[in-house]
């Protein structure tokens, strides 16, 4: 389960880039819809810049899982037919455009009609970078990962993460919206769990090893997300609607990030032990 | 000409022996862990009570297992680089140089035929012993099995011969990926399940 770090490293990074990237476009809609992102030029470049880290360490780690990183070039043939090949592409595609928005909004004018149309492609590239990464795993041969659970928990995981690094910058309503979305997070694990297979049910008949996974990791999961939500909540009342003029609120904001955070990587490590690999 | 190469698996006649399992290692000189065939000991049951007796109600039975060179293969659609091919009789095969060692196919094959070799860092599994069957032989799990549990040929003429049957406990369903197998079952396949049989021997497959 542990050998599966690089999987889970990329997928957390990767989903947390495509959530902080579309939650942050809210003032677009929401403020005064002068910028593509953020609502100051120079927030608009920090979230871009915190997106583009964040999508090029996940790409650099997805090397540590493949075995001939040499090859890697060649991922992209079977785009036809492999979900893998889709998600390294649109990961690739969603890369470029965070990058000509950068280019663009750091050169040119981030109200420009030309930087809009680039953040709606690049949403376009992020969504479908993250579905892909749903539906990779969402195979018919795969029951255990063939379910809700799934897409629920991934596009949970980007916009929780997202909307917390959101809190950061404006406070407010996007600690509001963490709250949501890491409270809808913490009740679908706890609900699709025994289906997730989390109790040792596995689906049967399968050809399948059962899997070892610690039994402890799923109420870890569920405890750090807990404690993480609490922290949210008293960001929201000690940063008085925007955490970025109390230093307090912004504080419980660090270490809400660090649970929530941590809850999602112990879920994600549960997610992939509990499918074994069978043999070696 | 062959257009679908099969394998056909009588599990009443299969004792549990391995001599398939061996014959396959040796024959393509595979690494200890790495098994392109696999013989899984399913057993389940116990004693139930039938009026004032105990009666066992055990099941037992063997399953031999390798690629069934399925005519939907998942892996093959699943992986990134197109490294797993089909040829035109029906063989599916990896190309390891071509392989990135994702292993998602290993995830993909409900069979669990995709192996992981740390000698080369990338996916194996049975290839039919091609190079056997062009020259007229057979594979060698095929050859090696002392009761005739096993045998192949061209797909139509294995369901002609032996029947349609291509699950049983505790295989997948077949139509996730039409697996070019038939099978004969054992006489405790069909209570398998309700008797909450399992593998038995993980550690060796």
């Amino acid at each position: 389960m542990w050998k599966e770090w690089p999987l889970v490293a990329f997928t957390i990074a990767g989903q947390m880039a495509v959530g902080f990237f579309l939650v942050a476009g809210f003032p677009l809609f929401l403020l005064d819809g002068s910028h593509a992102v953020g609502t100051t030029r120079e927030e608009g470049l920090a979230v871009l810049a915190v997106v583009l880290g964040l999508l090029v360490a996940a790409a650099l780690l997805s090397f540590f899982h493949i075995h001939h990183p040499l090859r890697a070039r060649s991922s992209l043939v079977n785009i036809r037919t492999s979900w893998l090949s889709r998600e390294i592409f649109f990961e690739l595609v969603f890369i470029a455009l965070v990058a000509v928005e950068i280019v663009l909004v750091w050169g040119v004018s981030a109200a420009s009609g030309l930087s809009r149309g680039v953040h709606v492609a690049a949403a376009l590239a992020g969504i479908l970078f993250l579905l892909s990464m749903i539906r990779l795993y969402m195979l018919e041969t795969l029951p255990l990962w063939n379910q809700a659970y799934t897409p629920l928990s991934f596009a949970l995981t980007a916009l929780s993460l997202g909307a917390i690094a959101a809190g950061f910058i404006w406070g407010g309503i996007f600690i509001l919206l963490s709250l949501a979305f890491v409270a809808a997070e913490i009740v679908i694990s706890f609900l699709l769990a025994p289906g997730h297979g989390v109790y040792r049910s596995r689906p049967t008949p399968s050809l399948r090893p059962p899997a070892d996974v610690p039994r402890y990791l799923h109420p870890a999961r569920l405890a750090s997300s807990l404690a993480g939500l609490s922290l949210l909540g008293a960001a929201l009342i000690w940063g008085r609607g925007r955490a970025v003029e109390g230093l307090n609120g912004k504080e419980w904001l660090v270490a809400a990030f660090a649970l929530v955070l941590a809850g999602q990587l112990t879920g994600r490590f549960l997610f992939y032990g509990l499918l074994a690999r069978p043999g070696r | 000409m062959v257009t679908q190469y099969g394998f056909f698996f009588d599990a009443a006649a299969c004792s549990g022996c391995k001599a398939c399992q061996m014959a396959c290692k040796d024959r393509n000189d595979l690494e200890p862990g790495v098994l392109w065939r696999r013989v899984y000991e399913v057993a389940g049951g116990g004693w139930e009570k039938k009026g004032e007796v105990w009666v066992p109600s055990v099941v037992a039975y063997n399953v031999s297992m390798a690629c069934n060179h399925c005519e939907k293969p998942v892996c093959g659609l699943s992986c990134p680089t197109k490294a797993i091919w089909k040829r035109e009789d029906g063989i599916v095969f990896v190309d390891t140089d071509a392989c990135i060692g994702c292993r998602y196919c290993e995830w993909a094959c409900p069979y669990t035929a995709l192996r992981f070799d740390a000698r080369t860092n990338t996916v194996s599994k049975c290839d039919f012993c091609f190079e056997a069957i062009d020259a007229g032989g057979a594979p060698a799990c095929v050859a090696s099995c002392p009761r005739r549990a096993l045998d192949f040929g061209d797909l139509a003429e294995l369901r002609k011969k032996y029947g349609d049957v291509r699950q049983i406990f505790p295989l997948p369903d077949p139509s996730q990926t039409e697996p070019a197998l038939v099978i004969k079952p054992h006489r405790d396949a069909a209570r398998a399940a309700e008797r909450a049989a399992e593998v038995a021997n993980w550690e060796e497959v």
